[in-house]
């Protein structure tokens, strides 16, 4: 049998805990069978492809209550383990005392993906390509961990063992990121080099910090990812900058050690030598537009999520022992069915809440498993998400739009699937439903959206027939269609 | 009047509500699930198989192998792969099957009553092989093991096509300037994005029937019918909607397996209906790509541009089996030469048996390979005489009775200098480059001005419409007129295949304007062998052409009947075009094709020197279809196949390594996404009908994609001063090209690139 046929999900249990100790109580319990789930944006497809076979629960942690603040005190920003990416780029605290964070989070994966993955789970997912590991180091972030054992506090910057290993032990959950706001002149940017505009995997990413004081650099950090085992600091190019003002000069040398400072390998996405050039070119670039202050220029003032819902549901039936089902509100119409623990929101969908609503469900596709192409885009409790990478269990007790309900408020057809047909964005169609889904909650979030911000609200769906152009049209068109209906 | 207008296409609303459904989508009540298993062997013997495992798995309820094949080949053009591979031969097949040739070659097929049962029961087959040595590339298979010594050849190199025309010797006293290059050309992957799936079950008549996305029914049919020595009546075929194709269907999936999974089932007593999905992974590891290959190509041109001798020596990687390798070697053949005339030219072009994927068609069929080689030889002979890249090629073009690289005359209109003269007009070439927002490398970082330069570049290119080289081309279509006094309705029923083109609502526009009805009178039934003939493949940029014709006949004929009172009318047509030639094996003369279409391009772009990121600004692209019978969908042709072939040429990089495809995802084989398209296209529909085509029609599917990659390298040689021989141009290459010649980076430092 070819390797790629040989795994699939198996799992027997899924857990929803209300509180974080009861999670890290399941998590003792249960040992190396289980497996806590946030986002599960990473952990899902590891598992599909026969990771951690001693997995067979996963103990869900998303929908914890109180786990997804963002907040400041005692001079530091804390960001809780249940907070997603785009609640982190959505946050004025971070924006504002930790753009680079906000930065990072900005360019991973799409939308979609975005609303699901936490910061948290990024970061132990251990791999030297997650960004936003770079500009948590760069912050100086510390990690609270918590077992039955109790709790402890380690420093990002001592967590990391080597590709995809950590010292967080088996029993152990992460439950608060926390990193010194530091001073009001700290400045910091972060730099992907990716081979997409969106949904890549960064080639090399990087944090640069300077505290600059009366012209002169008080301190700096510059932390390199992808270019190593794990995401690493270069401090002798950061020292270079220590106690000189940040001259053409300066921003050279410290951009020669960064790139001596690299060990990249070669792999699919780059040669080595490739990392070592490009973390010079990023480092300089990095630290000219910190020296010229234009840090800030590209920030979008708006991030569009994909994200108008609440999270009004999110607490309904957490906590409840894991019963014989699943009930969902699919498309405004309850839905029970057997529980489905190995299968994804999509499969559940698809095989699952159809046949039990004796309607067809199958306008959600699965185009690549993986959260890459979109077509399953669908929403839960109002957020837009990709139903592949969403355990089938997280949606008990939640709200499911799929393309068949989109239009149902609207008595016919949504004015974007309207305008979908009118300017001919529709070719082979597989991708359609997955599209116009996430066009209709771009189009909830922002009336009149520009094109770059099409261009993000549409950046996790994959079209391989249009070349995009005439969907860019069908979203502007539908705009002003319901522009003219207010 | 139906046809040219911008008609909204019929399957829109389904497919924007969810409601059309896809292979995949149909779910018939008690179906059983069928998993094909692939042997994930590049090259091994295998000696023994043992199924009992699988059998005994609860819910497993058959297995199939290769014992239970009856005729157990298959292959469009030629029978050279065995449908399963297993150590007991049936002895009806030429092609040995206790070989696994390819690492998708199919083992077994597990039929259970869930999903998972038949995984579980995969994961218990039992094979035991005997590893032979595999040769992931052509340089490799030039010395290894013969992976088809059935067919009486001393070489994995099986495929040799000759043009020789003219003296070389006297071409090369001529040539006063003289360019060369080797070209690297790289895989692409169809990725469309509706993984392969399907469903068999017996129909009401009693047939085998298969529900597949395909591109040719008919086809589909006979190779099903000729593995299961079935007669052709007894097998069935229907295409729901199809998710996508590029080529990439041509050629059969599931659909022999899942036949023979029914048959065997129903032999038990079973008669449930089984359905079988692939998954991204096994969609990217087991279906053909567009070949790679090597090609090295030396030009030679007099001062005043005029091109007097071509040398061209090209390899395509056909992997383990044909496919449709040897068309598509003749395809890039003839189209080595350029659309240019050529009078001395000495071209051979191979094609190499390997133990990688094997390669097929793919939108554009070859010419985009042999596009790259020619435009890009002709972009530097331009730059060598210091002459402008749009007038060396009204110099060369074929025009209206030019003699071509296959020494025949092209069918009339030859419109390329027309279509030559409308793109450089409507691109503004004659005038400076013009501006276009900055590349921001970094999305994080404003554009560094300094590090980015722009460019532009012109290739232009023909396209065969049709099978060609002596193939017998057919297209059949019925048509039904209903009506008293008048014609009120007519029903089509036609084999064609709209894999998202949207050739089901141009077939019924074509058919309105020929009944003289409004296109919603107009009702259509396609792609079922129960009901439609042969249409031939949605491939070669035929569809619209053939179908065209072969509606044009069956209304004409419908209304012969009508004229004498029949009611319903119905005319039933099939349209057999211009004969075409195979080229002769020693010369290459011949007259190959029966119609062309013609299509030049302009792409502007930007290159930061620092980073290797590109950028392209702008695209004009001007087709000459011949009459455009949908305008949108026309432009939808246009832009998608730009798009495609920025891939192509920018992000697309497949690779194979001991014959194993290794980015097998859609998370490191990378097609644009919609930030990464060019900010801008602009389509530049020109109509200067083929007198023989449908109201005039030629072809648009395939022609834009062909000039981009070429027209994309001259633009970065624009803007930089260097050329780039290979594809895809990912951000290391280019940043390695530009530092070999001193471009960008850090000149004061030894670049590690």
């Amino acid at each position: 049998m070819h390797a790629v046929q040989r795994h699939s999900l198996r799992l027997n249990n899924y857990e929803t805990p209300a509180t974080a100790a009861d999670a890290v109580s399941m998590l003792d319990e249960l040992g190396e069978r289980a497996r806590l789930i946030a986002g599960g944006t990473d952990l899902l497809l590891e598992l599909q492809r026969g990771g951690r076979p001693q997995v067979d629960s996963l103990i869900d942690v998303s929908r914890i209550e109180g786990m997804d603040y963002i907040r400041s005190d005692g001079g530091a920003l804390r960001i809780g383990a249940g907070a997603t990416h785009n609640e982190v780029v959505r946050s004025a605290l971070v924006v504002d005392h930790a753009l680079p964070l906000a930065q990072a989070c900005w360019e991973i994966g799409s939308p979609q993906l975005r609303n699901r993955a936490t910061v948290a789970g990024n970061l132990v997912t251990a791999s030297p390509a997650n960004d936003t590991i770079s500009a948590l180091l760069a912050l100086d972030a510390e990690l609270k961990l918590l077992s039955v054992r109790g709790e402890r506090v380690v420093r990002l910057a001592d967590f990391y063992l080597g590709v995809r290993k950590s010292v967080l032990a088996p029993d152990e959950m992460v439950t608060e990121i926390a990193f010194p706001i530091g001073s009001p002149s700290r400045r910091g940017v972060f730099v992907k080099l990716g081979l997409r505009r969106a949904q890549a995997i960064s080639v090399v990413h990087l944090t640069c910090l300077v505290d600059i004081v009366e012209d002169r650099v008080r301190a700096a950090r510059i932390v390199l990812g992808s270019v190593g085992p794990v995401v690493m600091s270069a401090d002798e190019a950061a020292e270079s900058l220590v106690g000189n003002p940040l001259t053409d000069d300066a921003i050279r040398t410290a951009s020669q050690l960064a790139r001596e400072a690299t060990r990249p390998i070669d792999d699919i996405r780059s040669t080595g030598g490739y990392r070592v050039e490009m973390t010079e070119v990023m480092v300089k670039r990095a630290l000219e537009v910190l020296s010229a202050g234009r840090e800030r220029e590209r920030w979008p003032l708006n991030p569009v999520t994909l994200g108008a819902g609440t999270r009004s549901q999110r607490r309904e039936s957490v906590g409840q022992p894991a019963g014989p089902e699943l009930r969902a509100v699919v498309n405004g119409v309850t839905v029970v069915t057997p529980r489905a623990v190995s299968k994804t929101l999509l499969g559940w969908l698809r095989e699952d809440a159809g046949p039990a609503l004796g309607v067809s469900l199958t306008g959600t596709k699965e185009g690549c498993a993986e959260g890459e192409c979109g077509a399953c885009t669908m929403y839960l409790d109002g957020y837009a998400v990709m139903a592949c990478l969403i355990p089938a269990g997280r949606a008990h007790g939640s709200t499911v739009v799929t393309i068949e309900g989109l239009s149902e408020d609207q008595g016919d057809l949504h004015s974007l699937q309207r305008t979908f047909i009118e300017h001919g964005a529709v070719q082979c169609g597989f991708c359609t439903p997955g599209l116009v889904m996430a066009g209709a909650k771009l189009l909830e979030e922002r009336a009149t959206p520009t094109l770059d911000e099409i261009r993000v609200g549409l950046s996790g769906n994959l079209c391989r027939c249009t070349g995009y152009y005439k969907i860019i049209t069908a979203v502007e068109s539908a705009a002003r269609a319901q522009e003219g209906k207010r | 009047m139906s046809v040219g207008a911008s008609v909204v296409r019929s399957d829109a609303l389904a497919k924007v509500t969810g409601a059309a459904l896809y292979p995949g989508d149909i779910h018939r009540g008690n179906f059983l699930h069928a998993r094909v298993v692939f042997t994930g062997k590049p090259h091994a013997r295998i000696v023994e198989l043992d199924v009992s495992g699988a059998l005994s798995t609860p819910g497993v309820l058959e297995v199939l192998t290769a014992a239970d094949v009856p005729v157990n080949e298959y292959g469009l053009t030629m029978y050279d792969q065995p449908v399963l591979i297993g150590p007991v031969h049936t002895g009806r097949s030429k092609v040995p099957c206790d070989v696994s040739r390819w690492e998708a070659d199919h083992l077994a097929v597990v039929i259970a009553d869930s999903e998972a049962a038949a995984r579980d029961g995969a994961a218990a087959i039992v094979a035991l092989w005997e590893d032979l040595p595999v040769m992931s590339d052509i340089d490799s298979a030039m010395t290894g093991p013969l992976l088809h010594a059935e067919n009486g050849l001393d070489s994995n190199q099986y495929l040799h096509l000759r043009i020789r025309k003219g003296d070389m010797k006297a071409g090369w006293e001529q040539a006063e300037v003289v360019v060369e290059g080797t070209y690297e050309v790289p895989y692409q992957e169809h990725a469309f994005l509706q993984p392969e799936a399907g469903l068999s079950y017996f129909d009401e008549a009693g047939r085998v029937t298969v529900e597949i996305a395909g591109q040719w029914t008919i086809e589909d049919q006979g190779q099903i019918a000729h593995a299961l020595d079935l007669p052709m009546d007894q097998v069935r075929v229907i295409y729901p909607a199809i998710g996508g194709a590029f080529g990439g269907r041509e050629d059969q999936s599931l659909q022999i397996v899942l036949a023979l999974a029914a048959i065997k089932l129903r032999n038990k007593g079973i008669n449930r209906p089984i359905r079988s999905q692939w998954s991204r992974e096994e969609s990217i590891i087991g279906h053909h790509k567009r070949h790679r290959g090597r090609v090295h190509a030396r030009w030679g041109a007099k001062r005043t541009g005029e091109l007097v001798a071509i040398e061209a020596e090209a390899r395509l990687d056909a992997g383990g089996y044909n496919y449709t390798s040897n068309k598509v070697l003749g395809n890039l053949h003839v189209c080595l030469a350029g659309p240019y005339e050529v009078p001395n030219a000495r071209i051979d072009s191979y094609g190499i048996y390997t133990n990688a994927v094997p390669g097929g068609a793919f939108r554009g069929f070859g010419a985009p390979q042999a596009a790259l080689v020619a435009e890009s030889q002709i972009n530097k002979l331009a730059e060598a005489l210091g002459m402008d890249p749009v007038e060396i090629r009204m110099r060369n073009a074929l025009r209206d009775g030019s003699i071509t690289i296959t020494g025949s005359e092209l069918p009339d209109v030859v419109s390329l200098p027309m279509v030559i003269e409308s793109c450089a007009a409507a691109a503004g070439w004659n005038e400076g480059l013009p501006r276009s927002p900055e590349l921001a490398t970094f999305a994080s970082l404003p554009p560094a001005g300094g590090s980015l330069r722009r460019g532009r570049g012109f290739a232009c290119a023909y396209k065969n419409v049709g099978f060609s080289f002596g193939y017998p081309e057919r297209c059949e279509a019925t048509v039904e007129l209903h009506g008293d006094g008048e014609v009120e309705r007519a029903i089509l029923f036609h084999g064609g295949a709209d894999c998202g083109q949207g050739a089901h609502t141009v077939l019924a526009q074509m058919t309105a304007e020929a009944a003289g009805i409004a296109f919603d009178q107009v009702e259509a039934h396609f792609s079922d062998t129960g009901s439609s003939g042969d249409s031939g493949s949605a491939s070669a940029s035929r569809l619209t052409w053939m179908s065209g014709n072969s509606i044009l006949g069956a209304v004409e004929e419908a209304l012969k009947q009508w004229n004498e009172g029949a009611r319903p009318a119905v005319g039933t047509f099939r349209y057999v075009p211009p004969r075409t030639e195979p080229l002769d094996p020693e010369t290459g003369t011949g007259q190959p094709s029966f119609a062309y279409g013609y299509v030049a391009e302009v792409v502007e772009a930007t290159v930061d020197i620092d980073t290797g990121h590109i950028q392209i600004d702008r695209v004009v692209c001007a087709d000459d279809v011949g009459r455009a019978i949908n305008p949108n969908l026309v432009v939808g042709q246009i832009e998608g196949a730009i798009v495609q072939a920025q891939g192509y040429a920018v992000t697309e990089k497949l690779v194979v390594e001991n014959g194993h495809t290794i980015n097998y995802r859609f998370s490191n084989y990378l097609i644009p996404g919609i930030g990464d398209i060019p900010l801008e296209v602009q389509s530049v529909i020109v109509e200067s009908p083929d007198p023989r085509g449908p109201w005039g029609a030629r072809g648009v599917g395939e022609m834009p994609f062909l000039p981009l990659a070429p027209a994309l390298v001259a633009a970065l040689h624009d803007a930089t001063g260097v050329w780039f021989d290979t594809i895809p141009l990912t951000p290391d290459l280019v940043v390695a090209g530009l530092r070999r010649h001193g471009v960008g980076g850090f000149p004061d430092e030894e670049s590690p690139v």
